[in-house]
């Protein structure tokens, strides 16, 4: 009897594999080649979340509600810099002629694309069943690199659902974190304005 | 007899596996009581040195403002523990520190945001 209450209690805790870490991994990135006209534009990319940061992207949880590990991106890659590299992209499929942080003094950049990652989670509420949510917030501004005036802002959040899981397993952390991030870029794409507004 | 006298003052005297095992049920059982009884007496507060309700408040507003324009949109589901993770850092920010007490409260501490109607109210709870 003893035997099967700890045998319970501790498939409670662990259960889905709740501890360690998962590294989920995501897609190509989108390459694009620089255009030969355009404006010439710096991507900057601060990641403010508060409880996470670098390629950490979510908690996994036990039985009880307490987190016990970890959903990252693979390879180490910082949310940061993966997302500068398709922000990047989506910029010159825009028309600009865009480069990561400060481009080189004797050409320097007309406007500043700068993103700041508020938000980007994965996590899983418990119940009588597991919900796993996800949400991400990034807000997204271009700036006049000489002036500092603001041109044009915008918040982008996009979240997802997904309920009634009973066990969750790495499968699960892979295809919400993918979904999650398809989808934010997708929608940073939609924003990104293809002129600057002066 | 002085042996036998010693042997029944025993503070934990040896008992059968059965009878251990019904006593460490009912100490457990009453710990459980006494945990659900006093626990839920129990309640965050933010204490800080030298401030005043009206400060409190005037922070608390600020910071569940501040912690909401991070996450605009439907105050629901994983928005309400980001918001609310952001609140408790602003708050902690500013010097504050949450504890759990016992009704009453002492002196200086102040009743923040604890609950999902009040996170998307705005609202702040009195001390």
């Amino acid at each position: 009897m003893g035997r099967l209450l700890l045998i319970v209690m501790v498939s409670l805790a662990a259960g889905g594999c709740a501890f360690g870490t998962n590294h989920v991994v995501l897609p190509a990135a989108l390459t694009q080649e620089m255009p030969a006209t355009g404006d010439l534009l710096a991507v900057r990319v601060k990641d403010s979340r508060t409880d996470l940061s670098g390629a950490q992207v979510g908690f996994k949880r036990n039985g009880w509600g307490a987190k016990t590990g970890s959903v990252e991106l693979a390879n180490n890659e910082s949310l940061a810099h993966r997302l500068g590299g398709d922000l990047l992209a989506i910029s010159r499929l825009k028309g600009f002629r865009a480069s990561m942080s400060e481009p080189a003094p004797q050409d320097p950049a007309e406007v500043i694309l700068d993103t700041d990652i508020s938000t980007f989670l994965v996590d899983a509420k418990i119940g009588w069943t597991i919900t796993l949510e996800s949400l991400a917030v990034v807000k997204v501004a271009m700036v006049d690199a000489r002036t500092r005036q603001p041109l044009w802002s915008d918040v982008v959040r996009v979240d997802g659902r997904k309920p009634d899981v009973y066990a969750v397993v790495a499968s699960d952390y892979q295809q919400m974190v993918e979904d999650l991030y398809a989808r934010l870029v997708s929608a940073l794409r939609a924003a990104v304005p293809a002129v600057v507004p002066r | 007899m002085l042996d036998s006298y010693r042997r029944s003052a025993r503070p934990f005297p040896r008992l059968c596996p059965a009878e251990a095992m019904r006593r460490s049920g009912r100490v457990l059982l009453l710990a459980a009581i006494l945990a659900a009884t006093l626990g839920g007496c129990a309640r965050y507060y933010w204490m800080k040195a030298g401030s005043t309700a009206e400060q409190f408040d005037r922070d608390s507003r600020e910071c569940v403002q501040d912690a909401k324009s991070t996450v605009p949109g439907p105050v629901s589901g994983l928005a309400v523990d980001v918001i609310d993770q952001r609140y408790r850092t602003c708050l902690a920010g500013r010097g504050y520190v949450r504890e759990k007490q016992f009704d009453p409260p002492a002196p200086g501490s102040y009743r923040g945001i604890e609950s999902e109607e009040e996170l998307a109210a705005g609202a702040v709870s009195k001390p």
